[in-house]
């Protein structure tokens, strides 16, 4: 049983001031082990934050992530046996799209794949690939849509399947909401191809 | 020669008296009086006692106490003493009450030992004879008492007569007339008679407490030990100080002192002793034990009494600690008992009157200490009043008046002044009524620079931590004044230095504080309220210069977009607004152009973002406009090749989200796109910035609707691939079918575009695609050619799956002819070309390919798609 904080797409201080006060009670040290995270802290107190909740932490580069952060673009970490791609989405064209979304995941060749961007909460399936988007933590400016709700994800991955709990802030109330996913099958011949 | 070792002793004892410090020789003094009086008359007074011969063991004690006449020790050392032999004396009380039991008289001894020969011994005994006195009842307590303090008079040494009033009250204790007491009746008196006796005690000690610092050292010593030992005295003299405090824990400790007692005759007692012994110690000290022994409930009453003497204290006392204790006591207190705070006296007014008196009066106080004083006093008017605003407004105003009143205030001040609006701040909590003093703002530009900035920067934190939302347009605007030191450059600021790093993190955090409460600056629901405090804010912001604007640019762009949003859903909501988002979409361009030149690629950025915001409002010649601006920036300022192809995906993505465009302006803005794609340096840049062009003109996005529908779209159906949706349950009650599908929703958002056919242009498309694998094919490094054709069959599967028409079956399949043709030119296996994550990719491509043929909405089309060739070949 492994717990991973999947949570991105904060833009403080450019879009709002904070991770709203109902999720920072929420997210406290000591339960969560990795945090994977789809970028746009964009400040470098927003990591010091989340270096504050886990020490295995894995942040990709959003498009208003500062250089100075030294971000990769892209990230691949592998948890308990499953391959995690993480992107932060604005490389995906059209943005947010699912097949482009599974031209990424056969390039990263991974089981699931997290991207952001869009500010809106997804979860699918495809070809036996999870993909999935845990939105804007802090519920942050987005073009996309003109009402955006604060949502993260946490994934607990179990021996058979995973559990996704989708935490979000409708008009200041919580919702946590579950999602079942069976464990993606890794295919060992896919490793010994070549 | 036969003892070495005592010949030594010899010569070393003859020295002593030379080199002895004044602590080793009162040691050595204590020591030979303790063994006489151990050895000697202890032995024999118990023998004696034993024995019952009460008058020789009287007469013994009275030997004994006789050693207490030394003048040679100094305080604390005849403390150590009197211990001694107070320890006998109670064991010489003892045998006298069973005496007593056996039928002597307790007067008869009483009178007795009147006939004492030497003063001392004579007082000490008729002191512990006077306590079996009152014991026996066989005379009047009040007459024993009266009498007993009387005569201790006769003791004007101050140190054996404070020694000697301390054994009167030590003996006294639980012998004093007092509420509930078995000596309080109409023949022994009341508790009137034993505040009387203890505050008589009380005067006589500390005036002889006072006198012990002129005491006259023993005559036989020289003048440097007499200087010596006048100066431990003084040290020793505090080390004592307990003797006069016994008294007032006596009196606290009396059941019958009630509030008015208290307030009418002990208080103003005790206070009049203090402002008249003129002595700083005894004022210190006194004022202390009072605020200790007595209770907060009587101290809340007697405010104005306690207080009045702080302004006619010694120069030296040190006041502002007087207040502390006293302060302190009353805030635990109040916080303990909240309901206990009385109404009907303005505690605040009390300490501030106080304070005021004692500004006017004590011409020796500093600036620092009363300005210590009137934060102690603001910390418990917050914690008493916190809502009387006039009391915080009135200690602010003191304090910048003692600020203002010099014209260079010493760190120490400024500290105590910066600590006095930190602890309005953090008291309140919330910027909204810190802005409704008239004097925070002022005090603030009071402070030099550093502090200036620290506390507008603590201010700043405060709105943030606290979420304050300041809505009204002149609060913001005084907000703003307050925290104006991190909003521009200062001219008592020091240069600026770029290259200190720790001053460049400082500045860092402070930006970013000011923009992350600038989200905080709003009036929620009242749009014109919100843009007047916008323009407000760029007005302000305006002014700090490229080192500022480079951070505040951006919340001031993202609210004027947030503000344009909110405008629209009022409208879609058919809510009245002042005006349209057309308004806040001409700020947000008035701000990106006039920043343009300095900031280039963050305002490209904004632009584009802007451009975004203004086609979902539906302004196309807005969004042109914004679109423009981004590619002139992109022409004109973006010239690293990597940044490039990173600004040019970024604008080729943002014009692919735009739906809004007549066919002039799409062409327009596309043709662009594609012009600067095929300048990209790199190959791989150019390869892939064509591809991403030609999703420009394969809209997947664009819904058709209905009568366009029938009569002109080639693409009915959109091929569905299977997909399966995850559906949220909720967690408490999964059975439940509250369910909503997640995702998709792009697809649908945009409802009302109309089928506009250079949205879907195959043949652009293919153009697009087919220059990208050219591209791709004139690549000299076969790792990075063979990666971009995967990627760019992946991108052609892409559009052959949404119907497009020219990438079709043989087009893909003629691509992985191609990819086939390549390799073997280059001859060599996959394995050996390319990186092992790259041929991983391409085998789940091909992978992806199988999965279509075998399961899927497009098995048909997909079927028509050879990669046999090459999947026989992956090695």
């Amino acid at each position: 049983m492994v717990f991973v904080l999947i949570i991105g797409d904060f833009h403080i201080p450019h879009r709002t001031y904070d991770v709203p006060t109902r999720f920072k009670k929420l997210l406290v040290p000591g339960k969560i082990e990795i945090i994977l995270s789809t970028g746009n802290l964009t400040n470098k107190e927003t990591r010091e934050y989340l270096t504050t909740l886990a020490s295995d932490i894995h942040v990709v580069k959003g498009d208003f992530d500062d250089d100075n952060l030294n971000l990769p673009e892209n990230d691949v970490v592998v948890i308990d046996g499953i391959k995690f791609g993480l992107v932060h989405g604005h490389d995906v064209i059209p943005w947010g799209d699912h097949d482009s979304l599974g031209v990424i995941q056969r390039k990263l060749g991974v089981d699931i794949l997290i991207h952001g961007h869009t500010h809106e909460f997804s979860a699918f399936e495809s070809e036996g690939k999870i993909f999935i988007n845990p939105g804007s933590v802090t519920g942050a400016y987005s073009g996309f849509t003109e009402d955006v709700v604060p949502s993260f994800v946490l994934m607990d991955i179990q021996k058979e399947k995973i559990i996704t709990y989708v935490y979000k802030l409708k008009n200041g109330e919580l919702e946590v909401n579950k999602l079942f996913f069976s464990r993606p099958k890794t295919k060992e011949s896919d490793e010994n191809f070549d | 020669m036969s003892n070495p070792l005592a010949k030594r002793a010899k010569s070393v004892k003859s020295k002593l008296q030379s080199i002895l410090t004044p602590d080793q020789e009162q040691a050595q003094i204590l020591k030979e009086i303790t063994t006489k009086v151990q050895k000697e008359l202890l032995f024999f007074m118990r023998k004696d006692l034993d024995e019952q011969k009460t008058w020789i063991a009287l007469d013994k004690a009275s030997s004994m106490i006789e050693e207490l006449s030394t003048t040679a020790l100094s305080p604390k050392n005849y403390y150590n003493l009197y211990m001694l032999i107070f320890d006998e004396l109670r064991y010489l009380e003892l045998y006298l009450h069973d005496e007593i039991k056996k039928g002597t008289k307790a007067i008869e001894i009483y009178k007795r030992v009147q006939f004492t020969g030497k003063v001392l011994p004579r007082l000490y005994l008729l002191v512990t004879c006077g306590s079996v006195l009152i014991k026996s009842k066989e005379v009047p307590v009040k007459d024993v008492l009266q009498d007993l303090v009387d005569m201790c008079r006769g003791i004007q040494h101050p140190t054996k007569g404070l020694f000697l009033r301390y054994y009167l009250i030590q003996m006294t204790k639980d012998k004093l007339p007092d509420l509930n007491s078995e000596y309080s009746n109409s023949r022994d008196g009341s508790v009137k008679d034993s505040i009387d006796f203890i505050l008589f005690n009380f005067v006589e000690s500390n005036k002889l407490w006072v006198r012990i610092q002129y005491q006259t050292p023993p005559a036989n010593l020289s003048e440097e030990k007499k200087k010596q030992a006048k100066m431990m005295y003084q040290k020793e003299r505090a080390e004592i100080r307990t003797l006069i405090g016994i008294n007032l824990v006596r009196l606290s400790q009396l059941e019958g002192v009630d509030i008015s007692l208290y307030h009418g005759v002990v208080l103003p007692k005790i206070i009049e002793q203090i402002i008249e012994c003129h002595d700083t110690l005894a004022q210190q000290y006194l004022l202390e034990v009072i605020s200790q022994v007595f209770s907060d409930e009587f101290h809340l009453k007697t405010l104005t009494l306690l207080l009045e003497p702080i302004a006619k204290l010694q120069s030296e006392v040190n006041i502002k600690n007087i207040y502390n204790d006293l302060i302190d006591r009353l805030i635990r207190y109040s916080q303990e008992n909240p309901k206990m705070i009385p109404n009907d006296v303005d505690i605040f007014n009390v300490f501030f009157n106080s304070f005021q008196s004692v500004a006017d009066t004590c011409s020796t106080i500093t600036r620092y200490e009363l300005l210590t004083i009137l934060h102690y006093i603001l910390k418990l008017s917050l914690s008493l009043y916190l809502a009387k605003l006039d009391n915080t407004e009135k200690i602010l105003n003191s304090a910048k008046e003692l600020i203002e009143a010099s014209d260079k205030n010493d760190p120490k001040e400024i500290q105590e002044f910066y600590d006095i609006l930190k602890t309005a701040l953090e008291k309140y909590n919330n910027a909204n009524v810190i802005l409704e003093f008239g004097s925070f703002t002022s005090s603030i530009n009071l402070l030099p620079y550093e502090q200036r900035r620290k506390i507008a920067h603590d201010f700043v934190d405060n709105v943030v931590k606290n979420a304050t939302i300041i809505s009204e347009l002149d609060k913001v605007k005084k907000f703003l004044e307050t925290i104006q030191v991190l909003l521009q450059d200062s001219e008592d600021a020091p240069p600026y230095r770029k290259d200190d790093d720790y001053e460049q993190s400082i500045f860092e955090s402070e930006q970013e504080s000011v923009c992350r409460a600038a989200h905080l600056l709003t009036s929620p629901n009242n749009i014109n309220e919100s843009f007047q405090i916008l323009q407000l804010l760029a007005s302000s912001f305006g002014t700090g210069g490229e080192r500022r604007v480079q951070f505040t640019v951006y919340p001031l762009i993202f609210i004027a977009l947030k503000l344009a949003f909110s405008i629209q859903s009022h409208q879609k909501k058919k809510i009245e607004v002042p005006f349209t988002a057309k308004k806040v979409f001409q700020f947000v361009h008035k701000i990106l152009s006039s920043l343009k030149a300095i900031l280039p690629e963050i305002t490209l950025r904004l632009f584009l973002q802007a451009a975004q915001a203004s086609s979902k409002c539906g302004f196309e010649a807005i969004t042109y406009e914004f679109m423009t601006q981004a590619i002139l920036a992109y022409e004109e300022f973006i010239v690293v090749t990597n940044q490039q192809y990173y600004i040019i995906s970024l604008i080729i993505s943002t014009l692919q989200t735009i739906r809004s465009f007549g066919e002039d302006n799409f062409s327009s803005l596309s043709n662009q796109c594609g012009g600067y794609s095929s300048k990209l340096m790199l190959n791989t840049h150019q390869s892939r910035a064509v591809y991403k062009c030609g999703y420009l003109f394969w809209a997947d996005d664009v819904i058709i609707e209905e009568k366009v529908k029938e009569t002109k779209k080639p693409k009915e159906k959109k091929p569905k691939k299977e997909k399966k949706e995850k559906k949220e349950s909720d967690s408490s009650d999964s059975s439940e079918s509250e369910s909503e599908s997640e995702s998709e929703s792009d697809e649908e958002v945009e409802k009302t575009v109309t089928i506009k056919p250079y949205f879907h242009d195959s043949k652009r498309l293919f153009g697009c695609v087919s220059r990208a694998i050219r591209v791709a094919g004139s690549s000299m490094e076969p790792a990075a050619m063979f990666e971009l054709l995967f990627e760019i069959l992946n991108v052609c599967l892409y559009f052959f799956d949404k119907g497009a028409p020219e990438i079709n079956a043989d087009y893909i399949n003629r691509l992985l002819q191609l990819i086939f043709q390549n390799k073997k030119e280059n001859d060599f296996k996959f394995s050996q070309l390319v990186s092992h994550d790259v041929l991983m990719f391409f085998k789940s491509t091909i992978q992806h390919i199988d999965y279509c043929k075998k399961s899927g909405p497009n098995q048909k089309q997909y079927s028509e798609i050879d990669c046999s060739q090459l999947a026989a070949n992956l090695d």
